[in-house]
């Protein structure tokens, strides 16, 4: 694998919830580096802290939350120390998107999906605080330049120069209503004077030399272009739809489609595909795919599907209990997984038992977070705890470049342990689970 | 005859309007005209017809109820009888005054008659009315007063400081623009008043201004009607020296009235523009609007707060409408002379045309209120749909 720059980089990071003034961890010594482009799926059951890990790149933890110590560096700055909305804001949606589970509810219910997505393209062009200082002040010296220039002329070399600005101005007008009106497929006299009327914003913007946002008959351009990009048909009649109107997949899609608009470096998409059916699932995910490969952004995927992450993801991270237990590629989880946690994961996927065996599945419940855990958070429910991960919480162990697992039965001193059969047997198994399936989609086709 | 004409071309205009949408909705008439279609076949413009239509039925219903039960109640006769016998009084002179009275108040005849003259009445198109007098010393007619009016709601008699037989409709709508006036300003009052303060709760909730306003609007929910409307009064007029009365001229003696019912109503606005509000802030859209990078302030104001409005738009137009039928306590407190205490008055002096005027009046101002309030929603709303099942 090549060195590949770092996008965001957690260091040891912990967080917890302040509930009814009882204090409880809930992340706990994170360590995890997300490379530029790639795809990193975050694997877990409920409540393992998953989708509050990822809330910390955006700022949007609930408000009794607290991150307790760690760092997460992103462009250089260290996003726990942001504690100020506006910071937030020019990272979040800017920088660092994020699709959620539920496209039901997703979108606001009373606004066009068109708004929706142009609002999001229309603030994003705005011109920020500080240009728009700067563009203060150069106006300030130009209009003081403007004033001894005339003050150096006479009368009729003043008359010129005016003359002249009014017809340099009246033919970019004339220019730019001219590009606008050629982009217009139907032309009525409303839409003549509304485009006039962006000609005519335009040009002062272009004589004052103004930063500015697009207009909204842009963003309506761009944003039926989105559409199109997220394959929703005829979308410049769907534009103006609102989101009863379309389907749970075709919503995932506005979803995409906004999160599009905001050109960010990282997508985050907290199970996307969880509200879907399995159809539309795939479709989705492809859709993911190919979009991330055009516009080359990283993807942190988080589900707890594991049938989604042989799909899609570059490098796999388990969480369980609040921590990384192992992290590493795909390969190394699919084929060499290390930490038994991943094994009990695996060996409970439904594709991969055979008739003859009881699926298996990890007893217990996931801890609670309410008190403090000694030793490692698994050991209760693993088969093949030892005596330390009861009283110490083991170390991340590397076992290759990639790959990394928080277990004790990694260390030279552990027992040799036997894995489970489904372990053992993953590379036929997935293979003949494919087979399966590839047989059971053959028949139901000859069927037909 | 500005009168015939205005009526008679406003009501033509209307009767046309409807045959031609419908014949346009039918797609008899420009079928295939775009333009037409979307203008004349408005989905929202046929469900107001519609809704009018079957609002039409209701009101003719109550008519006849109120019909039935108000001259059950007072019988003409005995009114007669209260009204006109006395020591001096013949029975012949008695018979004429008491039938003359009825004619007058549209009471003679059989109730079949009686019911039909009334429908005629109402009906809304112009019609020319005169006062007829009997004077006992000369026992002529007089006949006085003639003006063409609309709608005929018959005339007053009996009624304290009014002259028998002033047109009930000049009573009404005097007192009603009084009483508008001051409750137009009130539900004004309390809009303005009533969502900001929602707003401004729901976004700085549990600060001080949340904490003021939800004891007040406490306060204004725990005691009784009367009671605060009294503690309004010592407060405006006690401390502000506003003053008791109201006169026509004045307006700062409409204040206290205007202060009391916008100070009171807000309370309520307020309150549910705050829960709703309230609501929407943990909704899946928030977070993604959030996640998208929108301020707080364009969050809470364009998406939440055009979330939170649905549901309280209907009321709206209910509230101003409202505003023409006057409140009895507040007109009765500052002795303002409108509307609101008609009704009670009306039945005290047994005044069969006043009392029906007022039913019909406030039937057809709630079924508008409806009518208004659906569409108002509508337009707020866009998954509110008006078109029926075939389209």
């Amino acid at each position: 694998m090549k060195e590949k720059n770092k996008v965001i980089e957690v260091k040891d990071l912990s967080l917890g919830f302040v509930t009814r003034g009882h204090k409880s961890h809930v992340l706990r010594d994170i360590f995890l580096d997300i490379y530029e482009g790639e795809t990193l799926a975050i694997v877990g059951e409920s409540g393992s802290g998953k989708s509050v890990f990822t809330k910390t790149f955006t700022g949007m933890l609930d408000s009794n939350g607290f991150i307790s110590s760690g760092s997460v560096m992103f462009e250089g700055k260290d996003l726990v120390q942001i504690k100020n909305n506006k910071e937030w804001l020019n990272i979040r949606g800017r920088k660092i998107a994020t699709i959620f589970q539920d496209p039901m509810t997703s979108l606001n219910p009373l606004f066009s999906i068109g708004y929706q997505i142009s609002e999001v393209l229309r603030l994003h062009s705005r011109p920020s605080k500080e240009e728009l200082k700067q563009y203060k002040e150069q106006r300030k010296n130009d209009k003081l330049l403007e004033k001894s220039n005339l003050q150096g002329m006479s009368k009729e070399e003043r008359k010129d120069y005016f003359e002249n600005k009014k017809i340099k101005k009246s033919e970019l007008f004339a220019k730019n209503y001219e590009k606008l009106l050629n982009n217009e497929e139907k032309i009525n006299i409303f839409k003549k004077l509304l485009i006039k009327y962006d000609a005519y914003k335009e040009t002062n913007y272009q004589i004052k030399n103004k930063p500015h946002g697009i207009s909204k008959r842009q963003a309506k351009k761009e944003a039926i272009e989105l559409l199109k990009k997220v394959k929703i048909p005829n979308a410049e009649k769907r534009y103006k739809d609102y989101p009863f109107q379309y389907s749970g997949g075709m919503r995932q899609r506005v979803v995409i489609a906004i999160a599009l608009a905001c050109h960010p470096k990282v997508l985050i998409c907290d199970e996307p595909t969880t509200a879907l059916d399995v159809t539309v699932q795939s479709q989705i995910l492809q859709l993911i795919k190919d979009l991330q490969k055009e516009f080359n952004w990283t993807t942190i995927f988080i589900t707890h599907d594991l049938g989604v992450v042989a799909n899609i993801a570059d490098r796999i991270a388990v969480m369980y209990g609040g921590e990384i237990v192992e992290y590493g590629t795909a390969e190394d989880i699919f084929y060499r997984p290390a930490h038994p946690y991943t094994w009990a994961l695996l060996s409970s996927l439904p594709q991969l038992g055979s008739k003859d065996e009881p699926l298996s599945f990890i007893p217990g419940n996931p801890p609670s977070f309410a008190k403090d855990i000694i030793g490692d958070p698994f050991a209760e429910r693993n088969q093949y705890a030892l005596a330390i991960d009861f009283i110490s919480n083991p170390p991340m162990i590397q076992i290759s470049d990639t790959h990394s697992a928080k277990t004790w039965l990694l260390d030279k001193r552990a027992p040799k342990i036997q894995k489970p059969k489904v372990i053992l047997e993953l590379r036929e198994r997935m293979k003949r689970a494919a087979d399966e399936l590839l047989k059971e989609q053959g028949e139901i086709d000859y069927g037909k | 005859m500005t009168t015939y004409l205005v009526g008679y071309s406003v009501i033509g205009f209307l009767v046309l309007f409807v045959v031609f949408s419908i014949l346009v909705k039918r797609k008899i008439l420009f079928g295939n005209t775009h333009c037409m279609q979307k203008i004349f076949a408005h989905p929202l413009l046929h469900y107001s017809l519609r809704r009018i239509g079957s609002a039409l039925i209701s009101l003719i219903l109550t008519i006849l109820v109120t019909f039935f039960l108000i001259r059950a109640a007072t019988p003409a006769d005995a009114t007669c009888i209260t009204k006109f016998s006395g020591p001096h009084i013949t029975e012949e002179l008695f018979n004429l005054q008491c039938n003359a009275w009825k004619e007058e108040m549209g009471l003679s005849g059989s109730i079949l008659e009686q019911l039909v003259n009334f429908f005629y009445a109402i009906l809304p198109f112009p019609k020319l009315l005169c006062r007829t007098s009997l004077d006992i010393n000369t026992m002529l007619f007089t006949v006085s007063d003639c003006r063409t009016f609309i709608i005929d709601f018959g005339k007053l008699s009996d009624l304290p400081g009014i002259a028998d037989g002033t047109y009930v409709l000049d009573y009404m709508s005097s007192r009603m623009v009084t009483s508008f006036k001051i409750g137009i300003l009130a539900v004004i009052l309390q809009l303005v008043i009533g969502y900001p303060l929602g707003v401004l709760m729901a976004k700085y909730k549990g600060g001080i201004l949340d904490k003021i306003g939800l004891t007040y609007i406490i306060s204004i929910d725990a005691i009784p009607g009367v009671a605060y409307y009294y503690i309004w009064m010592a407060l405006l007029c006690g401390l502000c020296a506003l003053p008791y009365q109201y006169s026509e001229n004045d307006f700062v003696s409409w204040l206290p009235a205007i202060l009391t019912m916008g100070f009171t109503g807000m309370a309520g606005i307020a309150m549910w523009v705050r829960r709703f509000m309230v609501d929407e802030f943990n909704s899946d859209y928030v977070k993604f609007a959030r996640a998208k990078g929108l301020s707080e302030n364009r969050i809470m104001f364009t998406h939440i707060l055009r979330n939170a409005i649905v549901p309280l738009v209907r009321s709206i137009p209910s509230a101003v409408i409202g505003a023409l039928l006057g409140t009895y306590y507040l007109e009765k407190m500052y002795s303002i002379n409108g509307i609101g205490a008609a009704l009670i008055t009306a039945n005290d002096s047994h005044n069969t045309s006043l009392l029906q005027a007022i039913v019909i009046i406030s039937a057809i101002l709630s079924i508008l209120a409806f009518l208004l309030g659906d569409i108002v929603t509508a337009l707020v709303d866009p998954r509110v749909s008006f078109s029926s099942s075939d389209s």
